[in-house]
């Protein structure tokens, strides 16, 4: 085990390069599973050895691009504290939060079986998690938008000039309108400790959204494990040689749900 | 108020009177008001904990022009995050790679609460079995996409796994393209047949 200090290997920005890839599909997932956007904008890829659906409608792209090229300083020096990505209701009162926790240790320790292949795997779980909330959430009001927060550790102001990389794209301090959320429903999805990053991933939706068409049940847990996520096809038989070719490309199938306490089979 | 000290120069006592009188008018109608609180011109502690965002909003994309940018071979830009485009989903129906599931369809997804997502498998019986290199070759071809098929010999039949969102197609595909005599049956883990075409 070796310990080094945020400056050897320049860490940060390899922590901030994992983290804004990883931002990316996530914002992308999340903007498909909430139907923010028309889903034929988006298309089937593969990321983290699982589906995800990513938009390719350039003008979104690039917005999400230069987003988290803005964003990726802030990270890269451990001055952001959260990114939240907020979907609104045409007013622009958010309605739903998904919450992006980050922190970095000052003294990092680095085992030789601490890659970041394992940094990747468990960032598979988020994904996976995001895939399925759709499940635990109500439904969004149409006409919806997003917009993504910048939680800085110190004052917003101090962090603008690192924030403002890209000439034609200025950012702002939100108002408390647009933070500021009705009765939040908090919906922790997933924590991850690596011996790099810290990410806590928690959603939060509007106690104001009309409730939805399914009873409030939670996925079972062991879909969610990275490891177990590839487990969760509907049997042993769908994985054949057809998908020889495509290894590790698996489907995740909710076989059971707990309605009210009690686990029932679906 | 304090004391006020007036000095004068000595003079008649009418002068005195007047002078008080005068001093008095004059100190009456000074303003007296309370100085106002001090507010900062800086930023207050309240606002260092409000977030900051993108001053453009995010585009708005209506469902009319989301089709003409479904361009599944598109190049990646340079600097952006390297993603594995997935096989291109022509082959089936065209290139709409998902239809809308038909209402008698749809009820029948509603009414066993299946998840779009969730796995189920179409069972093409043993007077079709003859099909299946015909089946292999679909999905392998991926004209079958995200399908994974394999033939029970025991049982004498051919199953298909699909997405439940795409099951209806693949559904009809298998029953168009590869010409198949009877039914064939749709098939949910732990609860069996669901439906037939």
């Amino acid at each position: 085990m070796t310990t080094l200090t945020r400056q050897d290997l320049n860490f940060g920005q390899v922590v901030a390069d994992i983290l804004c890839e990883f931002l990316e599909v996530a914002i992308h997932l999340i903007l498909y599973v909430r139907e923010v956007y028309p889903s034929g904008i988006f298309q089937k890829r593969k990321k983290y050895n699982v589906p995800v659906q990513m938009s390719c409608h350039p003008e979104l792209n690039q917005y999400i691009q230069d987003t988290l090229h803005c964003v990726k300083p802030l990270i890269e020096k451990n001055d952001a504290e959260k990114v939240v990505v907020v979907i609104m209701d045409k007013e622009h009162h958010p309605v739903e939060r998904f919450v992006f926790e980050m922190s970095q240790p000052t003294l990092l320790s680095i085992s030789s079986d601490t890659l970041l292949s394992h940094v990747e795997q468990l960032l598979r779980a988020f994904i996976l998690k995001i895939s399925v909330c759709d499940a635990v959430l109500n439904a969004n009001p149409p006409g919806c938008s997003f917009t993504v927060l910048v939680h800085t550790r110190d004052a917003a102001t101090r962090n603008m000039e690192k924030i403002q990389v890209i000439k034609d794209f200025p950012w702002i301090v939100a108002d408390e309108q647009e933070v500021h959320m009705q009765e939040p429903r908090l919906i922790p999805l997933k924590t991850m400790t690596s011996d790099i990053v810290k990410v806590s991933q928690i959603c939060e939706e509007t106690d104001t959204k009309i409730k939805s068409r399914l009873p409030l049940y939670h996925i079972c847990d062991f879909l969610f494990d990275a490891d177990a996520a590839v487990c969760g096809r509907e049997s042993p038989e769908d994985v054949g040689p057809h998908f020889a070719d495509r290894p590790g490309c698996y489907w995740a199938v909710r076989t059971s749900v707990t309605v009210l306490g009690h686990k029932q089979s679906v | 108020m304090e004391d006020v000290v007036l000095h004068y120069q000595p003079g008649t006592a009418t002068g005195l009177s007047s002078l008080l009188e005068r001093t008095e008018k004059l100190l009456e109608c000074f303003p007296c008001r309370t100085t106002p609180a001090f507010t900062l011109w800086f930023p207050m502690a309240a606002d260092c904990h409000l977030p900051i965002r993108p001053a453009r909003p995010a585009p708005i994309i209506t469902a009319s022009e989301s089709r003409p940018h479904t361009s599944p071979n598109r190049r990646q830009k340079p600097g952006s995050n390297a993603l594995f485009v997935e096989r291109p989903h022509e082959c089936l129906h065209g290139n709409r790679s998902s239809q809308p599931l038909s209402r008698h369809f749809s009820h029948m997804v509603s009414a066993h609460r299946l998840h779009p997502r969730q796995r189920v498998k179409w069972v093409i019986s043993e007077h079709n079995c003859g099909v299946w290199r015909a089946v292999s070759r679909s999905v392998q071809s991926s004209q079958l996409p995200t399908c994974n098929a394999n033939i029970q010999r025991e049982q004498a039949e051919i199953w298909v796994f699909c997405d439940v969102v795409r099951s209806e197609q693949v559904g009809r595909f298998l029953k168009d393209q590869l010409q198949l005599s009877g039914s064939i049956r749709l098939a949910v883990h732990r609860q069996g047949d669901i439906f037939s075409m």
